[in-house]
């Protein structure tokens, strides 16, 4: 589903902070990553994808969360509807809270180990036995209007391309568990994407699904 | 615990909007969520501090720049980063959440490589730690794929016309890590000294590395 979080080739953020690069500005976006990653490492959270559910957020309300503020929303949706907890639940710890209880520590050694070394995990996505397309091959990405999860930019959409690079095969992400299939680097001509600019022209790179894309003549 | 626990808070969303007040909720729904997951057993208080210790101090742009040093002063070693990233970054013990599949992009004097995320803040975690917070920002997101010498100029970046800016969108699970040029006047330069001027933008694609002592940049 397209939504706010869809924002290459917007212009109207203004310049970029380059001074603000801390990770984190504050305690609750360390605390909101670490609830999360241990919630995914857990299974606690498997009502759907993170991403999927940032990505859902009406546009004036992620545009207007702060990023960990983005995490926490879709994480508390997920171990929602993954039946891990109820929003009532939440609520109820904020009633508490806001009436002096403490938040309670705790330690689980067995937890901490677990979590930690599922981040050093190593998986091998393999590159396709068949592919579409090879390097050089002339493309177009699609036009489309996806209903679930959806990573061809609309920036591209229509823009003819060429096949950079065969990465690797994958599933695409959405909703309804799609198949493995090849997962290209298209090059693009800055030109073709936004047309002359004051900027000399340049180049473009994306990873695209095999689905994403047809054969530009 | 951390040491860096600001007191600047930053309460607005993307691009300077600022919404009344959101932080102080966001904060407190985060503290019940822990509080909740805590005490049911579910996440415990060392478990969320050893998943920020591990992104905060184990895993950051120290990894990558080994990585960097090492395909500066050895070819054979730079050949197999350029042609299988993650297996060669797995040699220097690197590797995991969010670093499977690894894109090494390298710079010469005719092509600079810049790597973005647009649809979100897709990142190569073991080699680079956690995304900054201007990278994960609608400005960067929106504006480095349709005016990278306009963005780069906000970091104090200027790209002469006749080099080819490559900007790289991680729309898909494949993660980049740009390959600066070695600076001049680092001949003879061991892997560590080396390693100590490869900058995390240098390896993003907004900055270059540090000049050696006594070489004006």
């Amino acid at each position: 589903m397209d939504g706010a979080y869809d924002m290459g080739g917007m212009a109207t953020f203004g310049a970029v902070d380059a001074a603000d690069d801390a990770v984190f500005h504050a305690r609750w976006e360390e605390r909101a990553f670490g609830i999360s990653m241990i919630a995914m490492c857990e299974g606690l959270a498997s009502g759907g994808g993170l991403r999927e559910t940032m990505y859902a957020m009406h546009p004036a309300v992620y545009l207007t969360t702060p990023y960990y503020g983005r995490w926490l929303h879709a994480i508390e949706q997920l171990m929602v509807a993954s039946g891990t907890i109820t929003s009532a639940e939440v609520d109820a710890w904020v009633q508490r809270l806001r009436a002096g209880e403490a938040v309670p520590a705790s330690s689980d050694s067995a937890l901490t180990q677990r979590t930690v070394a599922a981040f050093d995990e190593r998986l091998v996505r393999p590159l396709p036995a068949t592919a579409r397309f090879a390097v050089g091959d002339p493309v177009r990405v699609r036009r489309m209007w996806p209903r679930d999860e959806n990573h061809a930019p609309r920036y591209l959409r229509g823009v003819p391309g060429v096949i950079e690079r065969v990465q690797c095969e994958d599933p695409p992400p959405g909703s309804d568990g799609h198949a493995a299939e090849p997962v290209y680097a298209v090059r693009f001509s800055s030109t073709d994407v936004f047309g002359a600019q004051e900027e000399p022209p340049f180049t473009i790179l994306a990873d695209l699904w095999e689905s994403y894309l047809e054969a530009d003549a | 615990m951390h040491d860096h626990d600001h007191d600047h808070d930053h309460s607005h969303g993307e691009g300077g909007f600022h919404s009344p007040r959101p932080e102080s909720e966001i904060e407190l729904r985060t503290r019940a969520l822990e509080a909740l997951l805590v005490s049911r057993g579910l996440a415990s208080t060392d478990a969320i501090d050893a998943v920020i210790d591990h992104y905060a101090t184990d895993v950051g742009p120290q990894n990558g720049a080994r990585v960097i040093a090492r395909a500066w002063v050895d070819p054979e070693y730079r050949a197999r980063l350029l042609d299988d990233g993650a297996t060669a970054i797995a040699e220097l013990g690197f590797g995991g959440e969010e670093g499977h599949t690894m894109v090494v992009c390298e710079n010469t004097p005719d092509v600079r490589n810049v790597i973005v995320c647009t649809l979100c803040s897709c990142y190569p975690w073991p080699v680079l730690g956690l995304p900054p917070s201007w990278y994960k920002s609608a400005p960067y997101r929106s504006r480095v794929v349709a005016e990278p010498r306009a963005v780069l100029c906000e970091f104090g970046v200027r790209v002469p016309d006749e080099v080819e800016i490559r900007v790289w969108d991680s729309t898909a699970e494949i993660r980049y890590l740009v390959l600066p040029l070695r600076p001049p006047g680092t001949e003879g330069m061991g892997e560590d000294e080396l390693a100590a001027l490869v900058t995390r933008d240098s390896m993003i694609g907004t900055g270059d590395p540090l000049a050696p002592a006594g070489v004006r940049a």
